[in-house]
């Protein structure tokens, strides 16, 4: 559900084998002629890739059409980490892997679409994993330039079990810190308050991050493996998880365009 | 101003109190953190960060002193209020006891009907029945309550709890020591005056305790100050303080609550922290609350100067009544602090060491 006056529409799913290609097309048609003014932030480079293994879509020709129906910009999901070692272990290997994820985005970019970045950490990820991956999205952007942002991820436990709990809070913010130094290109490291809780997100804000994500008004996948932050934040709790900080929270849209300055 | 505190730290001398400002309102909070670890390995070098097993019962929540910030008492009379008898408390010391709990920290309302034999029996009667628990009796105005109802003053009312057993006083109570503070938020209570003397008198006698205090309500960065420079003054005198424990104020169900406009998040619990350390010079503990500020952020205080993690908290009625409710395990804890990075150890109620885990 949109409401009006939303600024951004994130909208991601499952590999759906029968929905064929044209129904996202429609899907963001509809949406942007609905709503022109929310910006429409729209599948994972996983599900572009999906489309050419189900129905033959070249990505490039994916991300044309969605940009023609109103895509503005895409979500960085669907990177977790990269590594092939895990892949193989944790058994992603029916999804886009390190290269084919870097090359849709490489696509985007070049189509004007711009992107974000993610890596899922916290899991059986080595620490020399976690470097790699961060290096491979510093070249990426080095040669294709439209990733906005950054958005480490921390890995819920839920009932997936791959670990006993959630890695700790130092692991977060010095994670989050590294990011900031090894991402140079990167205009932004976001904290992810869903993933990380109230209280590190804000803290993050000390150790490099300069975003806590939105509102979230219907955010289901970190919440179906029990993060235990709430729902969907009120303005106001977005606000004084940056006040908290000392810091002036600014609203902003999907491209990082200054909306309001909450002085 | 950095370097300059840096220097005295190093040097290991006593922060001005312009210089404990800077910390409270300017400092940035990671040099903030990196000084106050600096001290605090100075002053304790292992890599350890201590817990207690302990419980947090009440043996009343009738009260007369109306503190604005308090959601847990009741008037004398009112249909909630409840006061238990010395079996009752005992039986909960059992539980505590058999639980591992090695101490009790039994806290109450200001209740004038109770006469000073009831706190007495409850001391000597869990030093007797249960050797293993250090009975952790009785924050100040509790304390004073006594005096008042006995007729006797405070410092025959501590002999008599000393001669009963009791070695320890909780530092609840305090607040903030300001005199503007405590006239705003508990006016009945006493100046700063009122609990400094309780626990000046107990450190004379011998006892040992640890100060509290409750801030993120309406005080400025001076009266956390006033409450820091007489705390340690006090020290200066006995050397009596075991540890410093602050927390943030919980609003709910309060009457106080109306006048927050914002509670005080983890980075000012980190500053706080922090900044105690360094201005508390002559302090051994500074502990990091997982309860009131939340398991992760209890985690990352560790790294602001705290080595304590307080204790488990088997039974907790406080908070619980402004609707604020975390639970821990043994096992949670000594997990908790081996993923912010330490060692973990069971201590006593005064700071030694039990076991490492």
């Amino acid at each position: 559900m949109i409401t009006p006056g939303t600024r951004e529409a994130h909208i991601v799913g499952g590999h759906h084998p029968d929905w064929p290609f044209d129904y996202y097309e429609r899907l963001i048609a509809a949406i942007h002629a609905a709503r022109p003014e929310t910006q429409i932030k729209a599948f994972t480079a996983a599900e572009v890739d999906f489309w050419w293994r189900r129905w033959r879509i070249e990505p490039r020709e994916a991300l044309e059409r969605l940009k023609t129906a109103g895509l503005h910009s895409m979500p960085g999901g669907g990177a977790e980490i990269f590594s092939p070692r895990l892949q193989k272990l944790l058994n992603f290997t029916g999804k886009a892997d390190a290269d084919r994820w870097c090359q849709i985005h490489g696509i985007a970019h070049g189509l004007g679409i711009k992107t974000n970045a993610t890596m899922l950490y916290g899991h059986v990820e080595t620490m020399e994993e976690r470097v790699d991956h961060l290096l491979r999205l510093r070249d990426q952007q080095d040669r294709s330039g439209g990733f906005l942002t950054f958005i480490p991820l921390a890995y819920q436990v839920g009932d997936t079990k791959l670990v006993p709990r959630q890695t700790p809070p130092t692991d977060d913010l010095r994670t989050i810190a590294a990011s900031r130094l090894l991402l140079d290109n990167f205009p932004h490291i976001e904290a992810y308050w869903v993933m990380l809780g109230e209280a590190t997100a804000s803290l993050a804000l000390h150790f490099g991050a300069s975003d806590v994500n939105g509102t979230l008004e219907d955010e289901k996948i970190a919440h179906m493996a029990k993060a235990e932050s709430p729902a969907g934040l009120a303005r106001e709790q977005i606000l004084r998880m940056i006040r908290d900080a000392g810091k002036t929270a600014v609203e902003r849209d999907a491209l990082y365009h200054v909306v309001h300055v909450w002085s | 101003m950095l370097g300059a505190i840096r220097d005295k730290v190093e040097a290991g001398k006593r922060l001005d109190r312009a210089e404990g400002r800077w910390l409270l309102t300017e400092a940035p909070l990671l040099d903030l953190g990196s000084l106050a670890q600096d001290a605090r390995f100075r002053r304790i070098p292992e890599r350890r960060v201590t817990f207690v097993v302990d419980s947090n019962p009440n043996y009343t929540n009738v009260c007369v002193t109306d503190c604005q910030f308090c959601a847990f008492y009741r008037k004398p009379g009112d249909p909630e209020a409840y006061t238990l008898s010395v079996d009752d408390v005992l039986r909960k010391v059992e539980a505590a006891s058999l639980g591992g709990a090695t101490t009790v920290l039994l806290q109450g309302g200001h209740n004038p009907d109770l006469p000073l034999d009831y706190y007495l029996s409850l001391v000597r009667e869990t030093r007797r029945r249960f050797p293993s628990v250090t009975p952790h009796f009785f924050s100040a105005s509790e304390i004073r309550t006594m005096a008042l109802t006995s007729g006797l003053a405070v410092p025959d009312v501590i002999a008599r709890l000393k001669e009963a057993g009791q070695t320890t006083l909780p530092g609840g109570g305090a607040e903030v020591l300001s005199e503007r503070v405590r006239t705003r938020i508990a006016p009945k209570k006493g100046g700063p005056g009122a609990w400094l003397e309780v626990h000046r008198e107990a450190h004379r006698q011998g006892l040992k305790s640890t100060a509290t205090m409750m801030y993120g309500h309406v005080e400025e960065p001076e009266d956390v100050l006033d409450h820091w420079d007489a705390i340690r003054d006090l020290q200066d005198e006995h050397g009596g303080f075991t540890a410093f424990v602050p927390w943030s104020f919980k609003p709910g169900n309060t009457l106080l609550e109306k006048w927050i406009t914002h509670y005080k998040g983890p980075s000012a619990y980190l500053r706080m922290l922090g900044a105690s350390r360094l201005y508390l010079d002559n302090f051994p503990h500074v502990q990091a609350s997982w309860f009131s500020e939340g398991k992760r952020t209890g985690q990352v205080a560790l790294h602001w100067g705290a080595d304590d993690f307080g204790g488990t908290l088997f039974e907790e009625n406080v908070h619980a009544a402004a609707d604020y409710v975390n639970r821990t395990s043994v096992a949670e804890i000594v997990t908790l602090i081996r993923d912010a990075g330490f060692t973990p150890a069971q201590r006593t109620t005064t700071y030694e060491i039990l076991r490492e885990l």
